[in-house]
């Protein structure tokens, strides 16, 4: 496994913990692998979250998602381990989306419930908190009403912060497709917040 | 609260989206900027979208409920032994060319399996008509004397031409229709219309249409009764016997008098292939799936 060293820069810390628990992992290592799976598993349920409908179908798909990178610890080639565990997940999210397609469910119940804990500091005024609130219902809830894979695109580029690239390399499209989607999932998020928009114009 | 403003027609939406992601090359970002300028829509549009990526990218983050670390349970669940481990390499993606390998098999197996059935099935087309054309009743042989006077024409267009000897050959198929001579002895009423796979080489078993005579194949018989191939139940009546079973038994013949492979042997060999390939490509579909199961 000294080739998956290979691929870390000596600065790239995380990177190089990340190959190191890997290696442990792939030598039969379980604590290496929950080492893995503590730094990293409240970004992937962040991540997909925002992508699936409800919370409990949020963590199964997580859990399943680490389920399947234990399985499949012999099939990383290097590189980043949060992009493959990343890619994993929307993955997992993605045949969730398809399956729920086929049998839909109630969209979105966690958008009434207080596991959206929206950011504190300066919106500690009472008042800008209730318009904070109210912007991050509105926006989830149009996020939720908009296609899988824009959602996605949006997600992974404006929440997560990944680039185009590697947008395209976890979805597995083109390039001109990622940015095709951010940018009609953009338009299509303003269409469905027509009525709500002064609340973004402040 | 006021709606939204509306774009003008041939205001292009998706090119002020580009323009607020700053995914614009110069030219068509020049010419977005005009719009933004001139168009109070359009401005608008710029001025919310960048309002809603700012406020996405603040989205607050969902609360975990769980812990998702790994039981010794689970690992031992997860873990590959024995021929799952085997079979788990199928999921490699260093294997992933066994997708298409295995579609090649499946795809080369059922090929040769059409392939090798299209000549019985076009024989077996080609007999039922020349059976209906002697016999339309019923498709039985019947007794084609060969003092009748009977030649290619009789026959129609899809019948060939009558060699001198008395055979006549379907173009396109691989049914051979033999009359007795007069000089065998026969009467009119014994003599039998002789229907079999041709066997063979090319040109051996069939006649061509330049009509130049070819070498016998197979000698008819002096006796009807005295070759099963021959449509007559004994004792010189005509024949009641159909074409199928006369047909059926040629091809297990599986050679021509003249001792060479027949079709029927190279179509056996090409069925067992087939079969052997569309199996090794079925099973390797079954390995990848078995090996990309969740357990």
């Amino acid at each position: 496994m000294g080739d998956l060293r290979m691929t870390a820069t000596p600065d790239d810390g995380p990177q190089r913990r990340d190959l190191i628990l890997v290696e442990r992992a792939q030598a039969g290592d379980l604590t290496a692998f929950n080492d893995l799976v503590l730094c990293y598993q409240d970004q992937l349920y962040g991540l997909v979250a925002r992508m699936v409908p409800d919370q409990d179908q949020a963590a199964d798909v997580v859990q399943e998602a680490f389920f399947s990178a234990y399985r499949n610890l012999d099939a990383f080639r290097g590189g980043s381990v949060k992009s493959w565990l990343s890619r994993i997940a929307i993955n997992a999210a993605m045949d969730l989306q398809r399956a729920r397609k086929r049998r839909p469910v109630q969209p979105y119940p966690e958008l009434e419930d207080d596991s959206w804990q929206p950011p504190a500091g300066e919106e500690a005024d009472p008042e800008r908190q209730v318009v904070t609130d109210e912007r991050v219902r509105a926006l989830s809830a149009a996020l939720a009403a908009i296609g899988d894979d824009q959602r996605a695109a949006i997600v992974l580029f404006d929440v997560e912060g990944y680039d185009y690239t590697e947008i395209a390399q976890m979805t597995g499209v083109s390039l001109g497709t990622v940015k095709s989607r951010i940018h009609r999932g953009r338009l299509a998020l303003r269409r469905s917040l027509e009525d709500r928009m002064e609340l973004f114009r402040g | 609260m006021p709606a939204l403003a509306h774009l003008r027609p041939g205001h292009d939406e998706t090119l002020i989206a580009r323009l607020a992601a700053e995914d614009l090359l110069e030219p068509e970002a020049r010419e977005a900027r005009v719009l933004v300028a001139s168009c109070p829509a359009c401005a608008e549009l710029e001025t919310d979208l960048r309002s809603i990526m700012a406020a996405t990218a603040t989205l607050p983050t969902p609360r975990r409920t769980r812990d998702f670390r790994l039981t010794d349970a689970d690992a031992a669940r997860l873990r590959r032994t024995g021929w799952r481990r085997l079979v788990g390499r199928f999921g490699d993606p260093r294997l992933a060319f066994t997708r298409p390998l295995a579609t090649g098999l499946v795809t080369l197996g059922i090929a040769g399996l059409v392939f090798a059935a299209a000549p019985s099935f076009l024989s077996t087309i080609g007999a039922g008509g020349a059976a209906s054309a002697l016999a339309p009743t019923g498709g039985d042989l019947v007794a084609v004397p060969a003092a009748s006077g009977l030649d290619s024409n009789a026959f129609g267009p899809a019948v060939g031409q009558t060699a001198p000897g008395g055979d006549t050959a379907i173009p396109g198929s691989s049914i051979r229709i033999a009359t007795l001579p007069p000089e065998s002895g026969q009467s009119p009423a014994a003599s039998v219309a002789y229907v079999g796979a041709s066997a063979g080489p090319p040109g051996a078993g069939t006649l061509e249409a330049s009509g130049v005579p070819p070498a016998p194949s197979a000698p008819v018989p002096a006796s009807a009764s005295a070759n099963p191939q021959f449509g007559t139940t004994g004792g010189g009546t005509p024949s009641q016997a159909s074409v199928g079973p006369v047909l059926d038994q040629n091809l297990g013949v599986g050679k021509s008098a003249t001792g060479e492979p027949s079709d029927s042997g190279v179509s056996t060999w090409l069925i067992a292939i087939s079969v052997v390939l569309l199996a090794g490509g079925l099973g390797l579909f079954v390995l990848r799936w078995l090996a990309r199961r969740p357990t």
